[in-house]
């Protein structure tokens, strides 16, 4: 699949941290006064780093330690090296290590040495040592679901509605005829990322919005969030930050009362409750969802392919699940009980049937270059239809000749150019033609010509001065 | 230009999360042998330092999963996760429970992220359990060392749940057939540490050598970490043999408890994935050498029957001899020379 043109559809949270780190270190430095966000940023360091970081924490007084000390325990081999160079880059650019000048082997000898962040070294062992206050300040029903069929109940429920309200977001963008919008800022948020875009019929679906149709679920509730907070909380993105690096050390399905929120991360709750990442309750209550909890750790791991479908405990199906058949035919047999799915695969399928478990569609030239126009490229769809592949399909993938028709198809789209002319007949005469003819030939502007039909097209930002031309010359 | 900077995604194969059996050596003579009369200070900082390095574990990824068994003479006790009361074992909907529970332990489902209440959760449970032990012990005179193979065999019934219950899910989310359930139930991230105090006891050979060569096939390193002033025999062909790591830490003495954190932080926190790119402490010395399946003595040299493969320290007696392991009968006629020792 191509990668993400657009870059607000693929930086992460640690990444924009990183981004301000460069620019201010108080930034940095404030954010490490909160221990929920240095667990966070602990968590989405490389593994390596993350080992790095546990082996120094306990080192008596902050002792600086140089790089070549951590290098010396690599195995000797390309790949470990590579990995201690991503996770040294990563600690610094978050300025988890930070250098220090340090005087060896007396004077005039100074080396750079690297020393752990004195507040986040101080935050991490506190929240290893029991240091920590409960988020929102607990939740607030003290009493345990004891049995656990209730506490399935809650969570099934709010699975039930994050799922919704994702369903709600995708398919709007889907069906894009503009009813059953969702709430709260979520559609100025699409059309900021550039998933929308208002043309004259209302608001149209981009070629970077199909990219983000076929990310995982996490990654465009991800995409959504951070185009939200760095939109709306402008300047206020510490805050809001914060908040949701509390909900991920949050119980999902429990209910919490927090009178310490912020105004503004009061005006974030009601976001969160549109993307389905918390659920309010009366009384400024609120429920954080299984999705919401593991936002912040599942958008910064990369699901690769549908191996990792394997590995359920990590990924939460929101979006609903499809497996497609697709034959030599062309024929395409989805199984699947998602409304969006099907309104997706409608977007490049010919439909037939709707049966209550199952489509029934054909890849037709039409449907694809429909597709193809509106901006979703060859790759895109085959790279879909791949991913959601049945697993009892031949290898996984869909037949080569329907693979190639796809990018034939879209070929064709390159084939035809199209130059905006103005078409100039109704020549008085054969000789006012070819003077007219042999000046724009000159310009350069004649796009096409008819010498026995005394037809000629001229390209239209040349338009101007040919009319002159024959106007001075009285040439019709 | 935008200064370097490091990739935070992490592709999701690269960091998976893992599952720790952590067993704890509560025999209260062993502690004694070692520490004297401060054995219960000593005990409780190194539960201390113990508690620490979990939280550390259960930061380093959301999913990662921990369960506690403490061996003590009367046998090998789960501590954590907390299961139903013994006694209350009766009725169907316990069990129920407590599958669910254990399942949840050891593979992970769907909702079971670490809750902020899990560390403490877990300092509770172990504390109450060692006290629970110890009283235990309290009235027995000659307390015997801890029966490491029972905990080593209740560890790796654990790893085998979390393992079945993983292909089994990775099956139904991928329809049936598929093959790959196969190919990822190895990929089990599992380990178990074990931190002994208490000295080989020979009459568990035969059980511990199966619970190590069990492990090994399942591909599970056993670590271990050894308090006491002799090396174990046992627990350094566990580590040679399953790929993991065995220390006995010079430094660790009752005058300077405190370094054990270093160590396990420093070695022990290292997963299976990151020991192929982080070295990890070579064995200086592995004692290879079997027991007397008869006498339970370590020998050097020995007799082997060669139908069960069983060895022992001298030949059992001239004439038609019987192997006491499998009852195979031999026909002795000579008792065998020995090749004299090579120079």
């Amino acid at each position: 699949m191509r990668s993400d043109s657009a870059p607000g559809l693929s930086q992460s949270i640690f990444e924009d941290l990183a981004d301000a780190a460069a620019k201010s270190k108080r930034l940095i430095t404030r954010l490490y006064e909160s221990p929920h966000a240095v667990q966070c940023v602990f968590r989405a360091l490389p593994p390596i780093a993350r080992l790095y970081v546990a082996r120094i924490i306990y080192l008596p007084s902050n002792q600086e330690v140089s790089v070549d000390s951590f290098r010396q325990c690599l195995r000797r081999r390309q790949r470990a090296y590579d990995r201690h160079d991503s996770a040294i880059l990563a600690l610094k650019a978050l300025h988890v290590l930070v250098e220090v000048e340090t005087l060896v082997d007396g004077p005039g000898r100074k080396e750079t040495r690297l020393q752990l962040n004195d507040k986040f070294a101080e935050n991490l062992r506190r929240s290893v040592t029991y240091g920590v206050e409960p988020v929102f300040g607990g939740p607030c029903e003290d009493i345990e679901m004891v049995d656990v069929e209730s506490r399935e109940v809650v969570t099934k429920k709010m699975d039930e509605f994050s799922a919704a309200k994702l369903d709600r977001i995708l398919n709007f963008l889907v069906e894009s005829n503009g009813s059953n919008a969702p709430g709260g800022t979520v559609v100025q948020a699409l059309a900021q990322v550039g998933i929308l875009e208002s043309k004259s019929i209302g608001l149209c679906i981009t070629s970077s919005g199909f990219q983000f149709l076929l990310k995982d679920s996490f990654a465009q509730l991800w995409v959504l969030l951070r185009s939200i907070v760095n939109t709306q909380f402008r300047g206020e993105e510490l805050d809001a930050w914060e908040l949701i690096f509390k909900l991920s050390f949050a119980c999902p399905g429990k209910e919490y009362r927090d009178p310490h929120l912020s105004k503004c991360q009061r005006e974030l709750m009601a976001e969160l409750h549109e993307l389905g990442i918390v659920r309010l309750g009366e009384d400024a209550t609120f429920r954080p969802t299984t999705v919401g909890v593991r936002l912040l750790t599942s958008a910064s791991r990369i699901q690769s392919g549908p191996a990792s479908t394997a590995d359920a405990s990590s990924m939460v199906k929101i979006a609903g699940e499809i497996e497609i058949f697709v034959e030599t035919n062309f024929r395409v047999y989805a199984y699947t009980t998602s409304n969006f799915q099907t309104n997706l695969l409608a977007l490049f399928t010919h439909m037939r049937y709707k049966l209550p478990s199952m489509v029934v569609g054909h890849l037709t030239r039409d449907a694809v270059r429909r597709a193809l126009m509106s901006g979703i490229t060859g790759d895109q769809i085959i790279g879909y239809l791949n991913a959601h592949a049945h697993p009892r399909m031949k290898r996984g993938v869909i037949p080569s000749n329907v693979s190639d028709e796809i990018r034939l198809w879209e070929a064709e789209q390159d084939r035809v150019q199209t130059t905006p002319g103005v078409l100039l007949s109704d020549f008085e005469s054969q000789e006012a033609f070819e003077k007219v003819m042999s000046y724009a030939y000159d310009l350069g502007a004649s796009v096409w010509s008819d010498r026995d039909r005394l037809k000629v097209i001229v390209a239209r930002e040349a338009y101007g001065s040919v009319r002159g031309f024959m106007n001075s010359n009285d040439l019709h | 230009m935008r200064a370097p900077r490091g990739d935070f995604r992490v592709r999701a194969a690269d960091d998976p999360p893992s599952l720790l059996v952590v067993i704890l050596d509560v025999a209260a003579l062993a502690w004694t042998d070692i520490a004297g009369d401060k054995a219960t200070a000593t005990l409780q900082s190194v539960i201390e330092q113990l508690l620490v390095f979990l939280n550390s574990f259960m930061l380093l990824h959301e999913s990662n999963r921990i369960c506690v068994i403490l061996a003590s003479p009367d046998g090998a006790q789960l501590v954590f996760p907390e299961l139903s009361e013994p006694g209350s074992r009766c009725s169907d909907i316990d069990l129920v429970a407590e599958d669910n529970a254990l399942d949840a332990a050891t593979a992970g489902s769907g909702f079971t992220l670490h809750a902020e209440q899990t560390p403490l959760k877990l300092r509770d449970a172990v504390l109450a359990g060692v006290k629970e032990a110890f009283r235990a012990q309290e009235g027995e005179v000659a307390s015997a060392p801890a029966p490491i193979s029972t905990a080593l065999a209740t560890a790796l019934c654990l790893h085998n749940r979390a393992k079945s219950i993983k292909s089994t899910r990775s099956s139904l989310s991928l329809g049936q057939g598929n093959g790959q359930a196969n190919n990822d139930s190895g990929t089990c991230n599992g380990r178990i540490l074990m931190l002994i105090a208490s000295e080989d006891a020979p009459e568990q050979y035969v059980p511990v050598m199966n619970c190590i060569f069990s492990a090994q096939r399942m591909g599970v390193p056993l670590d271990s970490c050894i308090h006491g002033d002799k090396d174990s025999t046992y627990l350094q062909q566990a580590a040679y043999l399953t790929n993991g790591v065995c220390l006995r830490p010079n430094e660790f003495s009752t005058e300077n408890p405190n370094v054990l954190i270093q160590i396990l932080q420093t070695v022990f926190l290292t997963d299976r994935l990151n020991r192929d790119f982080l070295a990890m402490p070579t064995p200086r010395k592995v004692d290879f050498r079997a027991s007397c399946m008869k006498t339970r003595q370590i020998i050097e040299d020995g007799y082997t029957c060669s139908v069960c493969l069983s060895t022992f320290a001298t030949t059992v007696a001239k004439g038609a001899a019987m192997c006491p392991i499998c009852s195979a009968r031999f026909a002795i006629t000579s008792r065998v020379k020995r090749r004299p020792p090579r120079p």
